[in-house]
């Protein structure tokens, strides 16, 4: 007897009682789906994070404060370093950045924002587009000048006039005050719609720049917190960075030490952690498939003690041992089988329905993988717990088998 | 044929062996039709359920078309059940799930024949029982006569060396028992070898040659004087 009879006969066993095997399936579903969307939402979290990392472009490393306890205090990076940095072999650009919080008034309304201090090369670096005005240049930085650019939503939230449902932005945004923690600034710019974001130049929609000399006077900082240096070759991007680190810590005579950040090492950890997670929590849902094998395992048994005269007859005309446990074993893998379809169903159609619930902040990503993985398992689990009650089947007395009534 | 030599069965009940059988030798010739008679208890049941190969014996030895029984596997029983054995039960014994072809064609499935001839010769067991156009009833759709004739159909589907009737007519009531009973007189004159088990002193009169059984033991072997016999023709 050849599988596809096996399968046959599955299926009649199946449509008979089709109440009773939808009831033994249920574990199998319900675990299948919650493994389904946990790894789902896992992989889009991950992907998600990856994403925005991954629209900085992988040729930057950034340099970091860090804390030595020698010397109990962290190196320092001032405005005056990044031209001796920008001298160090393979480096192209260096931008500065320093992030402050404040609140941003205009003359109609108050808004607690972020205040970013840029450079010139800032723009550049992040492709970020201007819309209106004109972007911050090295002048303004030079000269100190309180002059800012908004992010669009940022213009908006200060300026949008209502004009039936949509905010409309007024002409004259440009050249109009606002009021940044107490100074007066002028707006010179408003940047347009962002395309992608920017990993670790990522800002908030609420966002106002500034000359980053501005920013340090203003906020009483004599250092920066942190800087990005793009290089030519990402493979060398270690060694340049070690190189800055000794400059900069020959130049500030050794008071601190400095960190350097590598987006791919970011990437990796970030991959490893969400897989880490995605597995565990996966693992937490396997544990309900147990349940659902183990159902499958209770109705086969109730069904080969129901089905002991049919087990005799079929012994009776020449089925073998390994006929019969075939038969119940394809049985067991075919219920958990199409328990396992409408489990994946179920958990596509509730990590979309997750995803578009939460308005995409949850994102959720289904890979063709999982699928294979989880319908293979689902198999796998109803033959598993299949063979107990198959081979109990396959081991039956004929002659006790046709007696039973 | 069918070869016993000195078979012995005992069944152990608690503490106390029973004798089914009781060094019982027994010979079937190609062509034959015997009925096995004897009171409930009297061992026709276990000697039916060894010459059927679903029973093991204690003592002798058993020849079925030459091979020898008594040293084969559990899988090769199967194939020997399969091959040269068709039961008819007195329940039928048919699957209820299963169409009447289907449980026509149950055998040549664990034979491993190809769909198209397992078409064949199920469409082929059933016309020679006169279902050909029952096949695709389930058995509570069938009457009780037209249920056996399928379990016969069955039987004959895998061109068995004999055929084990046991009580075929026992759940039927005489006019379909006499319907049944043609059917086999019919099949047995096409070659057919019949083992008929029965207590009816009318329906073993259909075969040609009666074996009485009591407590274990064969107590007659008689032929059926060809006056006194039931079915066919006459």
């Amino acid at each position: 007897m050849d599988i596809r009879e096996s399968i046959r006969m599955a299926s009649v066993d199946i449509r008979v009682n089709k109440m009773r095997t939808f009831l033994s399936m249920l574990g199998v579903i319900i675990g299948i789906a919650s493994v389904i969307i946990i790894v789902a939402i896992g992989n889009g979290l991950k992907f998600k994070i990856l994403d925005q990392f991954s629209g900085l472009g992988a040729n930057s490393i950034y340099i970091l404060r860090n804390w030595d306890p020698k010397t109990q205090r962290s190196g320092e990076i001032s405005l005056d370093d990044l031209d001796m940095i920008r001298e160090v072999p393979g480096v192209t650009d260096v931008a500065p950045q320093a992030q402050w919080n404040g609140e941003v008034k205009s003359t109609i309304k108050s808004i607690p924002m972020e205040i970013r201090g840029v450079t010139e090369d800032f723009f550049g670096i992040t492709g970020m587009k201007i819309d209106k005005g004109r972007l911050l240049s090295d002048i303004d930085n030079d000269f100190r000048q309180r002059v800012c650019v908004l992010k669009r939503e940022a213009a908006l939230s200060l300026f949008s006039v209502e004009t039936g449902k949509r905010a409309v932005l007024p002409d004259d945004v440009v050249g109009k005050s606002i009021n940044i923690n107490g100074n007066r600034f002028t707006v010179i710019g408003v940047l347009g719609k962002e395309e992608a974001s920017m990993g670790f130049f990522w800002s908030g929609p609420n966002t106002v720049f500034i000359p980053v000399r501005v920013l340090l006077r203003m906020a009483q900082m004599d250092t920066l917190p942190s800087i990005s240096v793009h290089v030519q070759d990402v493979s060398k991007s270690k060694k340049i960075g070690d190189e800055i680190v000794a400059k900069l810590k020959e130049k500030h005579e050794n008071k601190g030490d400095y960190r350097v950040l590598n987006p791919d090492d970011i990437q990796k950890e970030i991959t490893t952690a969400m897989n880490i997670f995605t597995l565990v929590i996966g693992a937490i849902g396997a544990l309900s498939l147990l349940v659902g094998g183990i159902g499958i395992m209770n109705i086969m048994l109730a069904s080969v003690a129901e089905r002991t005269r049919e087990i005799g007859i079929r012994k009776a005309i020449g089925a073998k041992r390994r006929d019969i446990l075939l038969q119940f074993l394809v049985e067991a893998g075919t219920i958990s089988g199409l328990g396992g379809t409408l489990g994946i169903l179920l958990g596509i159609a509730m990590a979309k329905s997750i995803t578009i619930l939460s308005t995409n902040e949850i994102p959720s990503v289904i890979l063709p993988s999982s699928i294979l993985i989880a319908f293979l398992f689902s198999v796998f689990v109803g033959m598993f717990f299949g063979v107990y009650p198959s081979s109990k089947a396959a081991n039956m007395n004929p002659i006790e088998a046709l007696r039973y009534e | 044929m069918v070869k016993l030599t000195e078979i012995t069965k005992t069944y152990n009940i608690g503490s106390t062996d029973v004798v089914a059988l009781d060094n019982i030798s027994l010979s079937v010739k190609e062509g034959e039709f015997v009925s096995i008679m004897g009171a409930s208890g009297s061992g026709k049941s276990t000697l039916m359920n060894i010459i059927g190969c679903l029973d093991s014996f204690n003592k002798g030895s058993y020849h079925i078309d030459k091979i020898e029984v008594t040293r084969l596997s559990e899988n090769e029983l199967a194939d020997i059940r399969n091959q040269k054995i068709g039961f008819v039960f007195q329940n039928f014994n048919l699957l209820s799930k299963y169409t009447a072809r289907q449980n026509v064609e149950l055998p040549m499935i664990y034979a491993s024949l190809s769909t198209s001839e397992r078409r064949r010769r199920g469409q082929e067991a059933l016309q020679r029982v006169g279902l050909e156009n029952r096949a695709k009833h389930r058995p509570n759709e069938l009457s009780g006569g037209e249920r056996q004739r399928v379990a016969i159909a069955r039987a004959l589907v895998n061109q068995p060396s004999i055929l084990l009737a046991d009580e075929p007519t026992g759940n039927l009531d005489s006019y379909r028992s006499k319907e049944i009973m043609e059917i086999f007189t019919q099949l047995n004159q096409e070659g057919a070898t019949i083992i008929l088990v029965t207590h009816e002193p009318d329906i073993a009169r259909y075969s040609h040659r009666i074996v009485q059984l009591l407590d274990g033991q064969i107590i007659s072997d008689r032929p059926v004087p060809e006056s006194e016999r039931l079915g066919g023709s006459r």
